[in-house]
């Protein structure tokens, strides 16, 4: 099941200026195609805006939208957030007409928590001035990061003089050849992802707010935001389940979803300590260009 | 209370401006100058930036490396234009744009000169045009790439490389499949007259003049223009061209654009055929900057179209001129680093998502890498007009003060002599109210001159019809025609003053204060009208109006007269118009002696003369407009006024 929501207002990809229509490359030297056949954007040009935004995040959509352009998340659910754009102090450029201020991100995560709509938000987010946008955030088990404080710019990386544009920004660039090397069963953790663009290659300050994250980022993996990673955890015991009928008495059900020899089993299954299958090896199978 | 609102405070306020005023008004003028001038000075301005981050200037590779096809156009179309010498190669034009596989039309015109200039013929031309689509896009917006066909014969400077130039850039251009706007290129005949036509066919508006069918092909909506004036197929740097009619100047963002992309591919880039200065902080950087804001303004002034992209400004496309040109001594680069530098510019301008509107449309270039801007120039020529501005308070007050004197000192008398009776008192009223009926007839009084001076302005306007006609049965030819008229029509309104006396009474004719008030006013309100717009015209009018306009005073000293009437001739609209062009031959051709200088100039005269009035009927400029209706009334007041007596 797709759950990645892509927004994208500009089409850069099929602009008549793109020479090389439908790619779009992570860098000059053209090595990833970043607009391949897995994306689909789920929002374009002028659905991109401020509401659809916010409706997407608390879930109050109408009953007609597509299950694609939803986000199907419950109370176990990690979301990675993650913006780009140009901002200020304080707002996101959504549109030439509209923006979206910090004040209502703040209240939108609020009506997610108070919804049960996510356990754990990771809220990266590259533009000018980007470390206004989360400083307002008052809901729990959030994870800022910023790539520039209040007062700096975010800067450009290089340009592509095929294009005659900048492709890329710093800290996407150090971030993506960050990520690009997690696989589905790294072991690095979030405080080694906070770490990913320092001062000398981003030249602004990247901004990291943990007071509202319980856990310790030096305990959290990276594969908990991204990678869609799930623990499986197989069993080779079969469970049967009969109906409950309609008393829902939790005894009664004990008693008619174990059969007699399979009882006793349970209760020693239980005391097993559990373990989880290793992932399964994706990158092998990715296509890259 | 406030300063101004206070009575008493505001009294000594205009006291002492009204005691001061011609000091005052001297040191506006002087100070107001030489803030203007000292503008060219680099402290003072500022430096040329991108105010349009989507432009992109020069990030992008260049992928021409088409010389050598460059070379083999330039070559074929020297053979072709040797055929024939007199006229267009229009099908040879035609042919090389069809087998480029792009869309090409033949536009055919008709203008007649006004004035009857040829008599009533309608003189045929054609403009070649080529419409090179988008790939990928919609059509709706699009470029134009312009050069003006100029015969082997012409005295002007010729354009034949620029055309070999633009066919070898529709060749590259259309291989590429990231264009998102349409190119169109124009090849014009008749310079901007044929230009003007293509336009007006463009945008299905009409002129009074100019008939042409309607285009074939279409584009979208046209987001700038670049017009080539290239000689040969070597040139060592570009001089540029941006002033255009009425004196309106394109986005800033395009020059700097333009001359960042020259710059890049290593061409010397010149303003007015001057350098940049390598010192501009010292005295000689700084006149050297003078000298190109000042050529800048001399050719702004007169507002004529001066080259094919005069024309796109009045329709909001902002164009400009490239002239290539090789200058001893320097190196000289041949069509590979043209064609990048067109390249680079056409990219630029493909980025682009919005009309230009970011940077400067009012400024003026002492060099190519600073600006002033409207915020900068307008203080100083303010300050300058305001001397006349602050003659006329003073003149107002003066003029209301001598009559409220009048009244105390009759109510002096009334007080002195009560003993003498009521029938005194009532004498002493009555004058009393008779004066105050003087003063209140004043205002009027002035509007009979204004009045005649303003229709001997609408009889210059329309004069040059009729003086054409006057001069056919003498064989005059139109340009001699014209020109003598207009000196006749000047020196009979030089007689104006002597009818005022006869036909004006004593009490009917105004106080000579309020004449000049008014008419001081109505001349800052003409140059500030005319600043908004052209600030040239403008600066150079009140740079010589303004001192004299201001000091002048009816006298009866015969001496005094004289001096008056030889200093405001000097400023007279005809006369400027002479020592105009006696400044202009001074500049552009040595001349052996005074004489043969000044006879030169009389002939000369003629063509600035006629050329006002030709754009103003063919293309809508309104310089000559301006001058007779606007500036020809005032200085005639002001001609009235030293004559009228006090």
């Amino acid at each position: 099941m797709d759950q990645i929501i892509l927004m994208i207002a500009d089409d850069m990809a099929c602009n008549p200026r793109n020479p090389r229509p439908a790619m779009v490359f992570n860098n000059a030297n053209e090595q990833i195609n970043v607009y391949g056949h897995d994306v689909e954007v789920d929002y374009r040009g002028y659905e991109v805006t401020v509401e659809n935004f916010i409706r997407v995040m608390t879930g109050r959509l109408p009953p007609s939208t597509p299950r694609s352009k939803r986000l199907l998340s419950d109370d176990r659910s990690n979301i990675l957030v993650y913006m780009t754009g140009h901002g200020g102090d304080g707002f996101l450029k959504f549109q030439d007409a509209e923006e979206i201020s910090s004040i209502e991100l703040a209240d939108a995560f609020e009506q997610m928590w108070q919804k049960q709509r996510y356990h754990e938000v990771l809220f990266i987010i590259d533009t000018c001035q980007a470390e206004s946008m989360y400083q307002k955030l008052y809901s729990p088990n959030i994870l800022g990061v910023a790539s520039s404080r209040v007062g700096e710019d975010s800067l450009s990386h290089h340009v592509d003089s095929a294009i005659g544009v900048y492709v890329i920004d710093r800290y996407t660039y150090y971030a993506l050849e960050f990520l690009e090397k997690v696989t589905p069963e790294s072991k690095k953790t979030l405080s080694q992802f906070l770490k990913v663009c320092p001062k000398s290659a981003c030249v602004s300050t990247v901004g990291v707010r943990t007071d509202l994250f319980q856990r310790d980022p030096k305990k959290v993996l990276v594969t908990d935001f991204f990678g869609s990673v799930r623990n499986v955890e197989l069993s080779p015991y079969t469970v049967t389940l009969n109906d409950t009928g309609d008393t829902g008495d939790s005894a009664a059900s004990d008693r008619e979803t174990c059969s007699a020899d399979s009882c006793a089993q349970k209760k020693k299954i239980q005391r097993k300590k559990m373990s989880y299958v290793d992932q399964f090896p994706v990158e092998q199978f990715l296509k890259r260009r | 209370m406030g300063l101004l609102t206070n009575p008493t405070s505001r009294a000594t306020i205009v006291g002492s401006i009204t005691r001061h005023n011609n000091k005052i008004c001297f040191l506006c003028y002087v100070v107001g100058l030489s803030w203007f001038l000292a503008l060219a000075y680099q402290e003072l301005n500022a430096g040329t930036y991108f105010s349009e981050n989507a432009l992109l200037p020069g990030l992008v590779r260049s992928q021409f490396y088409g010389d050598s096809e460059a070379e083999g156009y330039y070559s074929q179309l020297k053979s072709e234009l040797n055929k024939d010498k007199n006229i267009m190669p229009v099908k040879w034009i035609y042919n090389q744009f069809m087998d480029l596989g792009l869309d090409v039309y033949i536009h055919n015109f008709t203008f007649r000169y006004p004035l009857k200039i040829f008599g009533e013929k309608q003189i045929p031309g054609q403009n070649v045009y080529a419409i090179m689509r988008a790939s990928r896009a919609a059509s709706t917006e699009a470029l134009v790439l312009t050069v003006p066909f100029r015969t082997v014969t012409t005295v002007m400077d010729k354009t034949h490389g620029g055309l070999a130039l633009m066919l070898t850039m529709a060749n590259h251009f259309r291989k590429s499949s990231y264009w998102a706007k349409d190119i169109i290129f124009v090849v014009t005949e008749h310079e901007y007259i044929g230009m003007q036509a293509w336009l007006d066919a463009y945008h299905e508006t009409k002129s009074e003049l100019i008939s042409s069918n309607s285009l074939e092909g279409h584009g979208g909506s046209i987001q700038a223009a670049i017009n080539l004036e290239v000689p040969t197929n070597k040139i060592s740097s570009f001089d540029f061209r941006l002033e255009g009619l009425n004196g309106q100047l394109p986005n800033l963002d395009l020059f700097n654009l333009v001359v960042r992309i020259s710059r890049q591919e290593g061409f010397d880039v010149l303003l007015k055929e001057q350098h940049d200065p390598y010192h501009p902080e010292t005295f000689e950087g700084y006149l050297q900057n003078l000298k190109t804001m000042f050529l800048m303004m001399w050719t702004q002034a007169p507002g004529s179209a001066n080259n094919n992209h005069g024309v796109f400004l009045k329709y909001n496309i902002e164009a400009l001129t490239l002239v290539g040109k090789k200058e001893k001594g320097k190196h000289a680069q041949g069509y590979g680093p043209m064609g990048r530098t067109v390249e680079g510019i056409f990219r630029s301008l493909n980025n682009l998502l919005e009309r230009f509107h970011q940077s400067f449309f009012f400024y003026l270039l002492p060099s190519t890498s600073r600006y002033v801007s409207i915020g900068l120039y307008m203080p100083p020529f303010a300050i300058m007009v305001a001397g006349s501005l602050i003659k006329a308070v003073a003149m107002w007050i003066s003029c209301t003060e001598t009559v409220e004197e009048g009244v105390s000192t009759e109510k002096e008398k009334k007080e002195t002599d009560q003993a003498n009776g009521e029938s005194v008192q009532k004498n002493e009223v009555k004058d009393h109210k008779e004066e105050k009926e003087e003063e209140r007839k004043g205002l009027l009084s002035v509007i009979p001159i204004l009045f005649i001076t303003q229709l001997f302005g609408l009889l210059a306007y329309f004069s040059p019809d009729f003086f054409v006609d006057l001069g056919m049965p003498l064989h005059l030819h139109v340009a001699e025609a014209v020109h003598y008229g207009m000196l006749a029509l000047f020196l009979s309104s030089l007689a104006m003053p002597r009818f005022l006396k006869r036909s004006l009474s004593e009490k009917s004719r105004p106080d000579w204060k309020l004449l000049k008030c008014v008419s001081l006013i109505v001349q800052g309100l003409v140059l500030f009208s005319i600043a908004l717009m052209n600030i040239s015209l403008a600066f150079f009018l009140a740079a010589v109006m303004v001192p004299v306009c201001v000091a002048m005073w009816p006298s009866n000293n015969r001496v005094v007269q004289i001096l008056h009437a030889s200093f405001l001739l000097l400023i007279s609209p005809f006369l400027l118009l002479y020592i105009t062009v006696v400044a202009n031959q001074m500049m552009t051709e040595k001349v052996a002696d005074v004489a043969s200088l000044l006879v030169q100039s009389w002939d000369h005269m003629k063509t600035p003369l006629i050329l006002g009035m030709v754009e103003s009927q063919l293309l809508g400029s309104w310089t000559y407009c301006v001058i007779c209706l606007g500036i020809f009334p005032n200085w005639l007041a002001f001609w009235c006024l030293i004559w009228i007596g006090s």
